[in-house]
């Protein structure tokens, strides 16, 4: 068990050594410059002023030592500054993580908590009506590019209904109710994208737990069919489905970057994109590692979680 | 999705001295640099209140001296002040100056500064801040796009409480120019973003760069308080989106509304749209007159013809702003409009005729992917209009960070690209034509009988005769085409009825310095 | 689009078998329906997709025009046609382009095991960290938005899970008898590869394909939506739903059919993938 936390572990964070490099590498080979999309429609300005300011950013460097001074910097807990604004770029992020935590969080539990009743009751009778209108919504569901359900959300509940804000964001602790207003509909569309790839993964979860033996000992003792799914089943079925969390996790993270911009939000993903836009390197290829980060840290700690939940996986740890 | 990131490379209100002439000017009383503009309802406002105010970029940075996006304009007077400014009514008035003269020559200017004005960190202003600030906007590791405007500036000195410019040509528009220039306390230029030292009417509460700018009145404005408690300045990067904010009141006021939407917005009971009656907004389709096709004169003038201008005007502007057939900056309803120059009216048999001449067969659309719709409507009429007149138009529209890159540093040359871009200035013919000088227009147009000109107009005091002299530049423009103007249309500003004091500027930017809310 | 046929035949097949149509030869029906349609545009639509006549813009539907006309006059009807021949196209590409480099990949890694496996999939899974939009985003907007750039991009993105995938199954294949057989019999590595691999992983790759398919569509209209897409005049069904949105105000209908269009395909794609699935499974078990 600790030999393989220990493998686990290493492995992700060589995983995010291998990320770094790619963002960077990436990054560093597409065109465009970010000293001539700063200086913008300036007028008269000479070579010498690009090459100063060229150096000013340490952009004259070398590849490989722009490199090192990223990861260097990220090492002593210095992330390095926007090449547009004074701004550090962990001063940037601290403006507009929590936006995203909160938005990928809400949606999260909101896709779990659709998810989980709707496979319950799928999974009661397979093949049966309810499970085929199930599996028929879900694949439907699965269709939408995130920002397709943001739009259809805008169009019901804030154009035609007038009920939520169309866009904008007020900060938890700035107004908690204002703040849940302008949660519902961001996350709801992460949320209906999302909890469809939680009840196929659940469904599918919950009909083999359904298999078992002890589930037929309790139907055997005369337990009804709902307290079975519910008392046995749905347990045995979450952990291996917590699995699939972690990978909805990482899925919201990125379906976010569309959201956000529909809806207006300060968060990573519109940072990132700007930054993308303008060439701005040093916050994008932090913010990206960032999210990478993220989503490679919740698959560890799913990971994890679910081996020190479910004795079961742990002996086939030890077998492979 | 509009308008994803708008670095606005479309200058606003830059203007230039460079081409100032000799020639003295015996009038030494301000010129207007605009025309009066609509502003929204009177009504007295109410002391207190909030306004929150989109736009579909956010506010990159702060300080006045490097802006590089139209949008910022409009923040900074908000937050600083000039020796000059822009009234409402769109004369010249003073700021922090109380009052200017010019020498007899016109080259030597004189401004009285206000005593009592403060930075709002405590340190008081005085005639070295505007001295170190100008010293800051010319020097030559500072990346401003007033560089030229102030570079026939020779030297700035303090004398007291006054400020003597001294220039290496005669200018009668000095305070004009000086308008967009801001005076900023250069010690605290290292914190300019986090804690922006100010004097005007507001003061920096929350700044999240690329998203939002909370603003919040400063007690210790030197001139009539702000009624406002609070101004927010927020992105609102889908326009889509923020039409509906705007429809349902989550936003007071909106910038820049999509043209598509003004035609319904007018006839929303609750909104009102603001807007000059002038405006100083001309589209501008620029091309590389030092390559072929365009350095022929018949290539540029085949596709003057080229463009229909009505079906651009009423499908990609929806009817808002005018059409601009004789293909030149100024709008046909401005008092120096001028007179007896061709009609560029849409014609395919001349533009094929003389396409054909300069043997053009084929040109790139080449513009900007993800926001401005109008640019892509305007190049899809295009393309089928060339396409009758026998050249294929290939549209390219890559994302904006992609341009500067294309044309600057200035002076490079795109040959066969037809480049959709849009100008703002004050609707005078002085700001107005200023953008086709040389080094001033990516076209590279370098005609020395427009310059000379451009000086004579600016040396001729009386207004008549000075008329005459912009006639003739307006009839060279007419003839040579050095761009292609196929409308003149408006920025407008969208608010909601109860917000009042809002203007807007020639050239579309909202001014909120005196905004309000209704009692 | 070039494995869109797979299931349209195996739909064929099932069709004559069964006196009621599965839910896969329903699926794959619609679909193979749709890709008729879209590649026979130019029978279907009565007009030309990128013809204007600025006097009927924003008409409503009418039996002239079915979904109406744009902004500028032109036939929606005709553009959602013709959009979906460069929507297929790219999600086709992007999904060829996924499986050569997602095939090979996770094949070698399955065959060479050891150090070599280690670093294709770690690389495979440091590749997946990267969301994928903001990657596609980056390299799109550098590289320019040609048919054949989206086609690449996006298809360089999906083959890491690609390669997860054949990995998976190259490795569940060689463990069976047959291939134990061919290696005791001496067979070469690169002719078991072809000859025994590759056809009895098909059915599980086509699978993939599927999946693929219906993530480039979601991606292609993603980049779209930020500008990106396919340049005008010409319009994917991705460009138009953006184009369609923007006027929301003036004609919300305009937005609803490449929206729809967009969402049957790739409803029918994940049934097609689904129940190739469970087939597939069942088959093994």
């Amino acid at each position: 068990m600790s030999r393989y936390v220990i493998i686990r572990v290493a492995t992700s964070l060589l995983l995010l050594v291998a990320t770094s490099v790619i963002v960077f590498a990436v990054l560093r080979a597409l065109p465009g410059d970010p000293v001539i999309t700063r200086l913008g429609s300036t007028q008269g300005v000479s070579q010498e002023t690009i090459d100063r300011l060229r150096e000013q950013l340490g952009l004259d460097r070398s590849v490989v030592a722009q490199y090192f001074d990223w990861v260097g910097g990220l090492l002593h807990g210095d992330f390095g500054s926007s090449y547009f604004s004074q701004f550090s770029v962990s001063a940037l992020v601290g403006q507009r993580i929590g936006t995203t935590l909160e938005l990928t969080i809400a949606s999260v539990a909101l896709a779990v908590a659709l998810a989980v009743p709707t496979a319950v009751v799928a999974a009661l009778r397979p093949g049966g009506w309810v499970d085929r209108l199930v599996s028929a919504v879900s694949s439907l569901g699965m269709a939408f590019p995130p920002f397709v359900a943001a739009i259809f959300l805008l169009i019901v509940f804030s154009v035609q209904l007038g009920w939520l804000p169309a866009r904008g964001w007020v900060p938890l602790d700035e107004d908690v109710g204002e703040n849940l207003r302008h949660l519902v509909l961001p996350s709801a569309a992460l949320a209906a994208v999302a909890s469809p790839l939680i009840v196929r993964y659940l469904r599918a979860e919950l009909i083999e737990a359904l298999k078992q033996p002890y589930v037929r000992t309790a139907e055997g003792k005369g337990a009804t069919r709902g307290r079975v799914v519910l008392h046995h089943a749905l347990r045995n079925a979450l952990l291996p489905a917590l699995t699939s969390v972690g990978l909805i996790f990482g899925y919201t993270l990125g379906g976010a970057v569309l959201v956000e911009y529909v809806f207006g939000l300060p968060g990573l993903g519109s940072l990132a994109v700007e930054s993308a836009l303008r060439r701005d390197y040093a916050v994008l290829q932090t913010v990206t590692l960032l999210l990478c980060a993220g989503f490679i840290l919740t698959t560890l700690v799913v990971d994890l979680a679910s081996r020190w939940l479910d004795p079961r996986l742990r002996t086939v740890s030890a077998d492979g | 999705m509009k308008r994803l990131v708008a670095l606005s490379l479309p200058a606003v209100a830059a203007v230039t001295l460079a081409a100032c002439g000799s020639g003295s000017s015996e009038d030494t009383t301000s010129t207007p640099a605009g025309t009066p503009a609509e502003t929204t309802s009177g009504g007295s406002a109410r002391t207190g209140g909030s306004l929150t105010v989109g736009a579909a970029s956010g506010i990159p940075q702060l300080n006045p001296v490097l802006k590089g996006t139209a949008w910022e304009e409009a923040l900074f007077p908000l937050l600083w002040d000039g020796l000059s400014r822009l009234g409402p009514d769109g004369t010249v008035e003073p700021d922090l100056a109380t009052r200017w003269t010019p020498s007899a020559d016109n080259k030597t200017w004189t401004f009285s500064l206000r005593d009592d004005v403060r930075f709002s960190n405590g340190k008081a202003l005085t005639a070295n801040d505007v001295v170190a600030t100008l010293k800051y906007y010319q020097d030559p590791d500072t990346a401003t796009q007033l560089k030229t405007a102030l570079e026939p500036i020779k030297s700035v000195t303090a004398s007291g409480g006054d400020v003597v410019f001294r220039l290496s040509r005669p200018n009668t528009l000095l305070p004009e120019v000086l308008v967009p220039v801001k005076i900023v306390d250069t010690d605290s230029l290292r914190t300019i973003d986090r804690e922006p030292a100010v004097t005007g009417p507001f003061t920096v509460a929350e700044f999240v760069p690329g998203d939002h700018v909370y603003l919040r009145r400063n007690p210790d404005y030197w001139g009539d308080p702000a009624s406002l408690d609070e101004i927010r300045l927020v992105k609102a990067a889908d326009s889509t989106a923020a039409v509906t904010s705007l429809r349902s009141g989550d936003l007071d006021a909106l910038w820049s509304v999509p043209s598509s939407d003004i035609p319904q917005l007018r006839n929303e009971p609750s909104i009102s749209i603001v807007e000059p009656e002038v405006t100083g907004v001309y589209v501008s389709w620029e091309m590389d007159l030092s390559s072929p096709p365009f350095d022929d004169v018949r290539a540029r003038q085949a596709l003057a013809y080229a463009t229909d201008r009505e079906a651009i005007f009423k499908a990609a502007y929806y009817n808002q702003g005018l059409v601009a057939p004789t293909n030149t900056p100024l709008a046909d309803n401005s008092p120096w409009f001028a007179q007896g120059m061709t009609d560029y009216s849409y014609d395919v048999d001349k533009a094929r005729a003389l396409f054909a001449e300069a043997g053009v067969r084929e040109l790139t659309w080449w513009g900007v992917a993800g926001q401005y719709p109008e640019w892509n409507t305007s190049g899809q009429i295009l393309q089928q209009s060339l396409k009758k007149a026998g050249v294929d138009l290939k549209i390219e529209n890559r994302e904006l960070s992609s341009w500067p890159a294309k044309f600057y540093p200035a002076g490079r040359r795109f040959p066969g690209l037809v480049v959709p871009n849009f100008q703002s200035f004050a609707p005078d013919p002085y700001f107005q034509l200023s953008f086709l000088l040389r080094g001033r227009c990516e076209c590279n147009w370098d005609s020395s009988e427009f310059t000379d000109l451009f000086d004579e107009a600016v040396a001729t005091p009386d207004r008549d005769a000075r008329k005459a002299v912009w006639d003739r530049a307006q009839q060279l423009i007419n003839r040579e085409v050095p761009i292609i103007v196929p409308v003149q249309t408006t920025v407008a500003t969208a608010t909601q009825k109860d917000v009042t004091g809002v203007w807007v500027e020639g050239g579309g930017l909202p001014h909120f310095e005196s905004a309000g809310l209704a009692e | 689009m070039a494995e869109l046929p797979v299931p349209a035949v195996t739909a064929r097949e099932r069709l004559r078998r069964l006196p009621r149509p599965s839910l896969l030869a329903v699926s794959a029906g619609i679909l193979l329906l749709l890709v008729v349609l879209v590649l026979a545009a130019p029978l279907v639509a009565r007009y030309d997709p990128n013809e204007q006549d600025p006097a009927i813009a924003f008409a409503g539907s009418s039996w002239a025009h079915w979904f109406g006309t744009d902004d500028l006059g032109r036939d929606l009807f005709a553009r959602v046609l013709y959009g979906g021949r460069l929507t297929l196209l790219i999600a086709g590409g992007a999904v060829v382009v996924a499986f050569l480099l997602g095939t090979a990949w996770g094949f070698l890694a399955a065959l060479r095991r050891g150090i070599v496996d280690e670093l294709l999939m770690r690389s495979a899974d440091a590749l997946m960290a990267i969301p994928q939009l903001l990657f596609a985003l980056v390299c799109i907007s550098a590289f320019g938005a040609s048919t054949l750039n989206l086609a690449l991009v996006i298809g360089v993105l999906l083959a890491p899970t690609t390669a997860r995938m054949a990995r998976t199954v190259a490795l569940q294949e060689m463990n069976r008898d047959y291939y134990a057989a061919a290696v005791a019999y001496g067979a070469r590595r690169r002719r078991l590869l072809l000859a025994e691999l590759l056809p009895n992983t098909v059915s599980l790759l086509a699978v993939q394909a599927a999946i693929n398919a219906a993530s480039a569509m979601i991606l292609e209209a993603s980049l779209s939506f930020v500008g990106l897409g396919i340049q005008p005049p010409d319009a994917s069904w991705g460009t138009l739903l953006k184009e369609g949105y923007q006027f929301l105000y003036q004609r919300w209908e305009y937005a609803i059919f490449p929206a729809l269009a967009i969402l049957l395909t790739i409803w029918m794609l994940n049934v097609v993938a689904d129940q190739l699935g469970a087939r597939s499974n069942r088959g093994r078990a």
